[in-house]
C-alpha cells in the first residue's frame, strides 16, 4: 500500500532559522509533501542604527548590540532574522524620518515582510524543485493579505487557503487561513459566523472529504490543542496559586466543521503553546505548535495510507 | 495596511505591528508562590527544629539553614535556566534528551515520575505518621484529652497508616481531577493558610515572657522535665559539639530536605511567560521567603529556649534507645508554641492548615507528574490513552489514576503493613533518588553550551550570559554537580540523613532505569513497526538547509 509522508509546521512569523530548519528536516526525514499553516510574517522591524565610523548600536530582547564591524553587522543582521524580526540598517535622520511618519513605517513593514516570503519561496523552490517535492504554504490570520502575491508564480509552490490540491493519488488538502476573533484584531480575523461560511466553501472544494486532509489555521474549540494562557483587559496573564489559568480559544465553528465534514486530518497552529494531537470523531487534529523565537523547528511529521493516518510525530530540532 | 505600535519617546528598540503574542509575564509573586507550595511551609517547617537540632546537636539552625539555602540558589540557578533553555513541560527530560540521549533522559524522567509519585505517598503517610500524631497528641496534652492522645498512637500505627493516608490519597486523587482553576484556588487557600499558621505560631511565641516557656513545658509534660531533658538526651548518647564546620556540613546535607520543592516550576516551563527571569526570580525568591520564615521560628524559639535544649529534644525524639525506652519527645515548633499558648482555636488552625497543606504538597507532586507524563505523551513514548482529558473536567484523569497508584505504593511502605517497610525509603532517601535523576540534566544544562552550540546561540540572554569566555551556566552548573555529588556521598556517610542506603534500595533505583529505558525502546520499536515512525525523529537536531 502507498503510503505519503507529510511535513507539517506553522507559525514561522518571520524566523528565518525555523524556515531552513523546516526545508532541511523535508530532506532528513525524506517528506513527499509540505504544509505550512499560517502565521508566516514577523511581528517587528529591528532598527540597527548607524553610529559613525562603522559603528551600529540595536536592541535585541533587551540587550544592547554594538556591531563594529561589517562581520559583526552582519552577524547581528542574520540574528535579528533568525528569531523572525526584521533589521534595518538606518542612519539616525533616516530613522527619525520613518518614526514620524507612521504611513511611511507601515509601508516599509509591508516591503520587508513580502522580501522575505518571496526569499523563503525562491529558496523553497530551488531545494524541494529538483527533488518534486510540493509546498502548500498558506498564510495565517497574523498575514496581511498583501503577502499572498509573493506565494504565486512557482511551479512547486502552492497556497491552499480556499483551494482545493491532489496532494497524491488520494488525498486532497484546502485550507483556510482566517481565524475567529483575536483580542489583537489580526488581518484575517473575523467572526465565528463568518469562518464557518469560510470553511463550508473549503469542504465543499472536496471531492472525497474522509480521506482529505484540512490544514486550517486556527484549532478547534476545547480541543486540548487549543488552551493559552487567559489574559485580562489589560492583555497580562492571568494567574492564581503560583499557575497560569489556561484556557481554551479555539474556534467552535472549526470543531463543528471537522465534526460535521469528518475528514482524515486537520492541521493547525495559532496557539503557540498548544502543541499537540487529538482525535475529534475518525479525525486526527495536530497542532505543531511553534517556538519561533528560539529559532527551534517545531513540526509534524505524519505518515499517510489511503484511508487512514498510518502514524505520526511532533519533532522539536 | 499593517498597524503600527508607535514607539515611544526617547525608545528606538524596536518598530512593532499591532498584532498577537505581546510581551505577558505570569510575574515572580506566582512563580514564588507555587515554589513555596513545593517546598512546605508544613513539612519542611517542622525540620530545622525537629530534625537538623538533634542529628548537629550544638549546631546552629539558622547557619545549617543558611548553608543549606546559600548551596540550593546555585542549583535552583541550574534548574531556572534549563527551564529558560526548554521552555516548554518536563524541561529538564525536554533538554537532556536533546542534548546528551534521548533513553537516559527518557530513563531519568521516568526514573523520577515514578519516585516522586512514591514520595508523594510517602508524605502522604506523613500526614497520620507525623503530622496528626504530633497535632493531636499536643492537643490532647495541652486540653487534657487522653482521647486524643490514643488516637494520635493509632494514627501512627500500621494500620493507622495505611487507614488514614489512603483516605488522604483519595482526597488527593479527587481534588487533582478538578478543573484547573478548583484546583489553583484549593493550593492558593493553602498558601494563605499556611501563612496564617506561621503569623499564629510567631504570636504564640512572640507574645511569651522570655522565661515563661520552662514552666508552660513541664505544666503538660511534667514537673522538672524541662529541666532534666538536656542531661536526659546525654544520657542516651547526645554530644553537644557547637562547631562551625560541622554546621556548615549540615547545612550542606540539609539543603535538599528543607528547601526540596523551589525548582519544580521548571518542570512545566512551558507556562511560565518568560521562563528566563520568571524561573529564576521564583525560584530564589521561594528559597529565600521560605529561609526567613523558618529563620524568624528559630530566633523566636531561641529567644525562649537554649539551642542545647532544642537540640536534646529532638535528638530523644531520634534516638532509638529512648524511643525503645518510652521516652514521649516533641520536638515541634507546633506544639512550642501552643504549650505557650494554649488556645483552643489557634491550635485548631495551625492543626488544619498543617494537614492541609501537606496534601496541597502532595497535590503539587501529582500536579508536576502529570505535567511530565504529558511531555512524553508528546514524544508518543506511552500510550496515546494515558494523557486522555475529561471531556467536562478538563484533567488527564489516568495520569493522575497512575500517579495515585504509585502513591499508595509510598503509603504502604511508609506504613511497613505489607513488608518490613521504607524499602525504598521513599521519604528518607528521598534526597538520594532526586539528585540521582537530577543527573542527567544538570550535566546536560552545563555541557550545553558545548554540545549544542546551534541552541545555545540562539537561546535567551540568561542562557547565553557569559563570564569572560565561559558561559555562567557551566560554572553554575559545575557547583550544583558537585554539589549532588557530595549529597549522594553523604547519603551513604550520614545514614541518619540518608535513610540507609543499601543494596535493596540501590535495585529499586537501577529496576527503575532499566524498565525506563525498556519503555523507551519498546516504544520505539513498536511505532517503528507499526507507524513507519522513528521516535528517535522527535530528539534529532535538523540542520538548516
Amino acid at each position: 500500500m502507498g503510503m505519503t509522508r507529510i511535513l507539517y509546521a506553522s507559525d514561522f512569523h518571520g524566523s528565518e532559522a525555523f524556515f531552513r530548519k523546516f526545508l532541511g528536516a523535508a530532506l532528513q526525514y525524506k517528506a513527499e509533501v509540505l504544509i505550512v499553516g499560517g502565521d508566516v510574517t514577523g511581528k517587528a522591524m529591528i532598527p540597527v542604527i548607524h553610529q559613525g565610523d562603522g559603528r551600529h548600536e540595536a536592541q535585541l530582547f533587551g540587550r544592547n548590540e554594538s556591531p563594529a564591524t561589517p562581520a559583526e553587522l552582519e552577524k547581528l543582521k542574520q540574528t535579528i532574522t533568525n528569531v523572525g524580526f526584521y533589521p534595518l540598517v538606518l542612519e539616525r535622520p533616516e530613522a527619525e524620518a520613518l518614526e514620524a511618519d507612521q504611513g511611511r513605517m507601515a509601508r516599509r513593514f509591508e516591503q520587508e515582510m513580502i522580501a522575505r516570503v518571496r526569499a523563503w519561496m525562491t529558496l523553497a523552490e530551488e531545494k524541494l524543485g529538483p527533488k518534486g517535492i510540493h509546498l502548500y504554504f498558506m498564510p495565517g490570520n497574523d498575514d496581511i493579505f498583501a503577502i499572498d502575491a509573493a506565494i504565486e508564480g512557482y511551479e512547486h509552490i502552492h497556497n491552499p487557503d480556499g483551494r482545493r490540491f491532489w496532494i497524491d493519488d488520494d488525498h486532497e488538502l484546502v485550507g483556510v487561513s482566517y481565524a475567529n476573533l483575536t483580542p489583537w484584531r489580526c488581518a484575517r480575523d473575523v467572526s465565528e459566523a463568518a469562518l464557518a461560511a469560510k470553511l463550508e466553501q473549503a469542504v465543499a472544494l472536496l471531492e472525497a472529504t474522509q480521506r482529505a486532509v484540512l490544514v486550517v489555521h486556527v484549532p478547534p474549540f476545547d480541543s486540548g490543542i487549543d488552551v493559552c494562557p487567559e489574559l485580562d483587559d489589560n492583555l497580562q496573564i492571568v494567574h492564581r496559586g503560583g499557575h497560569v489559568l489556561m484556557k481554551p480559544v479555539g474556534s467552535p465553528a472549526v470543531r463543528a466543521a471537522i465534526e460535521k465534514a469528518r475528514p482524515l486530518l486537520t492541521l493547525h497552529g495559532h496557539i503557540h503553546e498548544a502543541p499537540g494531537h487529538t482525535r475529534i470523531g475518525p479525525t486526527l487534529c495536530i497542532n505543531a505548535g511553534s517556538e519561533y523565537t528560539e529559532g527551534i523547528l517545531k513540526a509534524a511529521i505524519i505518515n499517510l495510507e489511503r484511508d487512514r493516518v498510518k502514524g505520526h510525530v511532533l519533532i522539536s530540532g | 495596511m499593517t498597524e503600527m505600535v508607535a514607539p515611544a519617546a526617547g525608545e528606538r528598540k524596536l518598530y512593532a505591528r499591532k498584532s498577537s503574542g505581546l510581551i505577558r509575564t505570569i510575574g515572580v509573586f506566582g512563580a514564588m508562590v507555587f515554589g513555596v507550595h513545593c517546598i512546605s511551609l508544613s513539612s519542611s517547617g517542622l525540620i530545622p527544629y525537629s530534625w537538623i537540632a538533634g542529628v548537629w546537636p550544638g549546631s546552629s539552625i539558622i547557619g545549617v539553614l543558611t548553608v543549606a539555602a546559600f548551596f540550593c540558589l546555585f542549583h535552583a540557578y541550574t534548574y531556572a535556566t534549563i527551564g529558560a533553555a526548554m521552555p516548554r513541560s518536563a524541561a529538564d527530560y525536554t533538554l537532556a534528551s536533546r542534548v546528551l540521549s534521548p533513553p537516559l533522559a527518557f530513563a531519568a524522567s521516568w526514573t523520577l515520575v515514578i519516585f516522586s509519585a512514591m514520595v508523594a505517598g510517602a508524605l502522604i503517610a506523613w500526614i497520620p505518621l507525623v503530622a496528626l500524631p504530633t497535632l493531636t497528641r499536643s492537643m490532647g496534652i495541652v486540653f487534657s484529652n487522653p482521647g486524643l492522645v490514643d488516637f494520635a498512637a493509632w494514627s501512627a500505627s500500621k494500620m493507622g497508616i495505611f487507614v488514614i493516608g489512603t483516605v488522604c490519597a483519595v482526597i488527593t486523587f479527587v481534588t487533582m481531577i478538578l478543573p484547573t482553576r478548583t484546583i489553583v484556588r484549593i493550593l492558593e487557600i493553602g498558601f494563605f493558610l499556611g501563612l496564617l499558621a506561621w503569623v499564629i505560631l510567631y504570636f504564640q511565641l512572640g507574645t511569651a515572657s522570655t522565661n515563661a516557656f520552662p514552666a508552660a513545658w513541664n505544666h503538660f509534660m511534667g514537673e522538672g522535665s524541662y529541666e532534666g531533658r538536656v542531661a536526659l538526651a546525654q544520657q542516651y548518647g547526645m554530644q553537644i559539639n557547637p562547631n562551625v564546620a560541622i554546621m556548615t556540613l549540615a547545612g550542606l546535607i540539609m539543603g535538599f530536605w528543607v528547601f526540596y520543592g523551589y525548582y519544580i516550576p521548571t518542570f512545566f516551563a512551558g507556562e511560565v511567560k518568560q521562563a528566563e527571569s520568571t524561573l529564576l526570580a521564583g525560584s530564589w525568591s521561594s528559597l529565600i521567603v521560605t529561609w526567613a520564615i523558618f529563620v524568624v521560628g528559630a530566633l523566636l524559639l531561641q529567644r525562649l529556649v537554649p539551642l542545647e535544649w532544642i537540640a536534646a529534644e529532638s535528638y530523644l525524639s531520634q534516638s532509638p534507645d529512648a524511643i525503645a525506652a518510652g521516652v514521649t519527645a516533641m520536638p515541634y515548633i507546633t506544639f512550642y508554641a501552643a504549650v505557650l499558648s494554649p488556645s483552643f482555636p489557634l491550635v485548631l488552625i495551625v492543626a488544619v492548615a498543617w494537614i492541609y497543606t501537606l496534601i496541597n504538597l502532595a497535590q503539587t507532586y501529582f500536579f508536576y507528574c502529570s505535567r511530565i507524563i504529558f511531555a512524553w505523551s508528546f514524544d508518543r513514548l506511552i500510550p496515546e490513552f494515558v494523557s486522555w482529558i475529561h471531556p467536562r473536567l478538563h484533567s488527564p484523569i489516568w495520569a493522575i489514576l497512575i500517579i495515585t497508584g504509585i502513591a499508595e505504593v509510598g503509603i504502604l511502605d511508609s506504613s511497613g503493613l505489607l513488608w518490613p517497610g521504607s524499602v525504598m525509603g521513599a521519604q528518607l532517601n528521598f534526597v538520594f533518588f532526586a539528585v540521582v535523576t537530577m543527573f542527567v540534566p544538570v550535566i546536560a544544562i552545563t555541557f550545553f553550551p558545548f554540545l549544542r552550540k546551534d541552541l545555545f546561540e540562539n537561546a535567551s540572554a540568561m542562557v547565553r550570559r557569559k563570564l569572560g569566555p565561559v558561559p555562567v551556566i557551566t560554572i553554575v552548573g559545575g557547583i550544583a554537580l558537585a554539589y549532588m555529588i557530595w549529597m549522594v556521598i553523604a547519603s551513604f556517610l550520614y545514614p541518619a540523613v540518608g535513610g540507609g542506603i543499601n543494596p535493596t534500595k540501590l535495585a529499586v533505583l537501577a529496576g527503575l532505569v532499566i524498565t525506563g529505558l525498556a519503555v523507551f525502546y519498546g516504544a520505539r520499536a513498536y511505532r517503528m513497526r507499526k507507524e513507519g515512525i522513528d521516535l528517535n525523529w522527535t530528539f534529532q537536531s535538523v540542520p538548516p538547509v
